[in-house]
């Protein structure tokens, strides 16, 4: 833009004829008889020529541009008519442009503003719809300006200044709307409705640009831009949410908040074929702020109406991959850092898994499968969030009440009472956070269903054990009950995954013998009908009868279902063992350790190890008993045998801790 | 010794005088350059050099302002020398009636 300037031809000459004119004028004269009167005539005439000489000069500037100057410094210049840069020099096919070379310092700043003024009053609403709905030929350079005009405050500020609240409000309705009608669901954007994204976009990242420098802060401007149609408001909110300064969480919650109660309510099939869309948008837009995320669950929450909650539980509007981020945001750590943090995450934490639990208890929604594509995906509307069991897992400890179910005696671990150590959670009573007696152990129940929560819970629940124990002064003598707190959780896991694994194999018994019962039916009735078919059917089956010679004896349907036989109960309860009594002896090995740590000694496991043993119970770590003497070896090698009696007395009782405590956890759920 | 006649036709003359200088103020407002705001704007032109001119035309404008206040405050002198011309003949055409 520097340099260049605009003219039009017809009215440049009549300026010129002007200041030809007043080149030529002539003040009137008259004869003058006094001294004091002279003077004065004589200042005037003086001015008057000083002034015509200064316009002289730049008369020939104007006579220079008219003609053209082909080789001169204001030769005529081509620019292209789509160039919304240069839009105040060509308004229109009579202007022209040429080479300036006199531009001042600043000249470009002043340009931009004056441009992004003309292109907001070029820019009518029935202009803006031509354009959206034209060719992308016509769209294009406008997008590309509005796109550019981001960086550039001052002009930004005067575009939307310009522009004005209604006006702004009326260009996004106008793309929102079409988008949602040229959005084609379950394919690639349609090039219109690339376009009218793009619109959008650009005029969401010009507005929160200007709100993060405390412009486009009034009712009218929020309003405009976040309270319109749900489409352009929900891309709005989340391009908000990513421009630093742009929406605080308080402004983040109460959007986002009436966004979804409005999309949950007011969704209507014909005016918008994906909703998920805009879900995902709102959520996105929560996720980038866990005190966002949380105050928007409680706000859901609130009240007796669950509809809102519930819709975002069971993933209606939304994909289940970004419904989980949201809840795992709303429970980040790094956001958890005041006493009230903390009491707004178990409240929203049992808000949503009431709603879970409801959900799963009724059969009204299961967790997400893996699609083609390796996507989590579910049917809408009875399909549970991602990472149910993470978010679940992370705050296992708040859950887990040992006292749930017990008598009135029991008192919970943990307490901060009798703890000195820094540990931040304790295990308080799960009724006075609103569960009921045994909810808790059910929806665990429940969620560990399925494989992939399962081990999501159970990775979440070792973590956090791994991240609390560590921080904690495990030298002090209270840290034993904060110990137990912590590790009563991981126990109550590992015995309701247990109790999973025996209920699954008592139900693939019933299931086989239910086979095998119809398969001796059958053989049975056509054993009436030919006399010597049991002879038949036993000679066919002679390799059969070998497998049943070692098995035991068994009828003809039981020998010809042998494959489908379910792994013995015995090897179950085996392997189920094997499984808790490994990560028992991991968590004693890890809190030896901590302990050596803490008290100084380096290296505390040292040849002590079998590493050999370690490998095998590491590669055998779901098996069988084949890695029983392997983990015994593992949980033997700890740093206990080398390190200085007080300290080997230590880890030793908080071994013990730890073993008692699991022993404690996995008979609760029963 | 001045004489009454002499004291008026000086007086006429400050009168004439004061008038040249108003006619002068009133051609400095009628210049054509007054016209020149509107037509050297961004209805014209637009660039570095239009903003020049535009600047220059408002300083000229600015300039033929003040220069015509200036005639106008020195005509007005001029009046009044006149008006005490004439009272210093009246008195002496006066001090002359027996």
């Amino acid at each position: 833009m520097t340099g260049y300037l605009g003219y039009d031809p017809c009215a440049l000459g009549v300026l010129l004829n002007a200041l030809d004119r007043a080149l030529d004028e002539r003040l009137p004269s008259r004869p003058i008889a006094t001294r004091v009167a002279r003077q004065a005539t004589d200042r005037a005439a003086a001015v008057h020529r000083q002034q015509l000489a200064v316009l002289a000069d730049l008369a020939q500037v104007v006579g220079l541009v008219l003609r053209a100057d082909p080789l001169g410094a204001y030769r005529p210049a081509r620019l292209d008519h789509r160039d919304l840069d240069l839009w105040a020099f060509h308004r229109g096919g009579r202007w022209r442009a040429a080479r300036d070379p006199g531009a001042p310092v600043g000249w470009d700043q002043q340009a931009a503003v004056l441009n992004a003024r003309s292109v907001a009053g070029w820019l009518t609403p029935e202009r803006w719809r031509e354009l959206l709905d034209g060719d992308a030929e016509a769209a294009d350079p406008v997008l590309r300006y509005l796109d550019g005009l981001a960086d550039d405050p001052a002009a930004r500020s005067a575009f939307l200044e310009a522009l004005g609240a209604k006006r702004f409000g009326a260009m996004l309705a106008t793309a929102s709307t079409r988008f949602t009608s040229t959005h084609l669901p379950g394919s690639a954007d349609q090039p219109a409705a690339g376009q009218a994204r793009g619109a959008v976009d650009a005029l969401g990242a010009l507005w929160a640009a200007g709100r993060a420098r405390g412009n486009q802060r009034t009712e009218g401007w929020d309003a405009a831009a976040l309270g319109g149609p749900l489409f352009a408001a929900s891309r709005l909110l989340g391009i908000g949410a990513a421009t630093a300064g742009a929406l605080t969480s308080a402004e983040l919650i109460r959007w986002g908040t009436a966004q979804w109660r409005r999309l949950s309510s007011d969704w209507l099939p014909a005016e918008l074929p994906r909703p998920e869309l805009i879900g995902d948008h709102i959520l996105g837009a929560l996720v980038t702020d866990g005190r966002a995320a949380r105050g928007f669950l409680l706000g859901l929450s609130a009240g007796e109406v669950l509809g809102d909650l519930a819709s975002l539980v069971a993933t209606s509007f939304s994909s289940p991959m970004v419904s989980g981020a949201l809840l795992l945001a709303s429970t980040d750590p790094s956001t958890v850092r005041t006493a009230a943090d903390r009491e707004e995450v178990e409240r929203s934490v049992h808000a949503v898994l009431v709603v879970v639990d409801h959900l799963l208890a009724e059969g009204l929604a299961q967790a997400p499968a893996v699609d083609g594509q390796g996507r989590l995906t579910g049917r809408p509307g009875a399909t549970l969030p991602a990472s149910l069991g993470l978010y679940t897992g992370r705050q296992l400890v708040h859950l887990v009440d040992r006292c749930d179910g017990a008598g009135a005696a029991c008192t919970p671990l943990g307490s901060t009472q009798h703890s000195t150590t820094q540990l931040s959670t304790t295990q308080h009573s799960t009724r006075g956070a609103g569960w009921e007696e045994r909810q808790v152990a059910r929806l665990l129940e429940r969620l560990v269903v399925d494989e992939r929560t399962a081990d999501e819970l159970r990775e979440a629940a070792l973590a956090a054990w791994f991240s609390r124990v560590a921080g904690a002064d495990l030298l002090a003598p209270g840290a034993d009950d904060a110990v137990r707190g912590e590790t009563f959780a991981v126990g109550a896991l590992d015995g309701i995954l247990g109790d999973r694994d025996w209920d699954r194999s008592r139900i693939d018994h019933q299931r086989f013998q239910a086979q095998v019962a119809g398969l001796d039916l059958a053989i049975d009735v056509a054993s009436l009908g030919v006399g010597r078919i049991p002879g038949v059917a036993a000679r066919a089956w002679d390799p059969v009868s070998d497998a049943g010679a070692v098995m035991g004896a068994g009828s003809l349907g039981e020998l010809a279902l042998s494959f489908l036989r379910p792994e013995p109960a015995g090897d179950v309860r085996a392997r189920t063992e094997a499984g808790q009594s490994l990560t028992t002896a991991s968590l004693k090995t890890v809190i030896g350790t901590m302990v050596s740590a803490q008290a100084g000694i380096s290296d505390p496991r040292g040849a002590a190890v079998d590493q050999d043993a370690a490998a095998t119970a590491a590669t055998t770590r779901p098996g069988d008993n084949a890695n029983a003497g392997a983990y015994r070896q593992l949980a033997a090698g700890t740093p206990s045998q080398h390190a200085p009696g007080p300290v080997k007395d230590r880890i030793e009782h908080l071994q013990a801790v730890v073993g008692d405590t699991m022993t404690e956890g996995r008979a609760w759920v029963a | 010794m001045t004489t009454a006649d002499e004291l008026r036709a000086a007086a006429r003359r400050a009168r004439q005088d004061a008038d040249a200088l108003r006619a002068l103020a009133a051609g400095l407002d009628r210049s054509v350059i007054h016209d020149l705001t509107a037509l050297a704007g961004d209805r014209t032109w637009v660039g570095p050099t239009a903003a020049r001119l535009a600047q220059a035309v408002r300083t000229a404008r600015h300039e033929l302002d003040e220069a015509a206040a200036a005639l106008r405050r020195d005509a007005s002198l001029l009046d009044h020398e006149a008006a005490d011309l004439d009272r210093v003949a009246a008195r002496a055409q006066l001090a002359l009636v027996p």
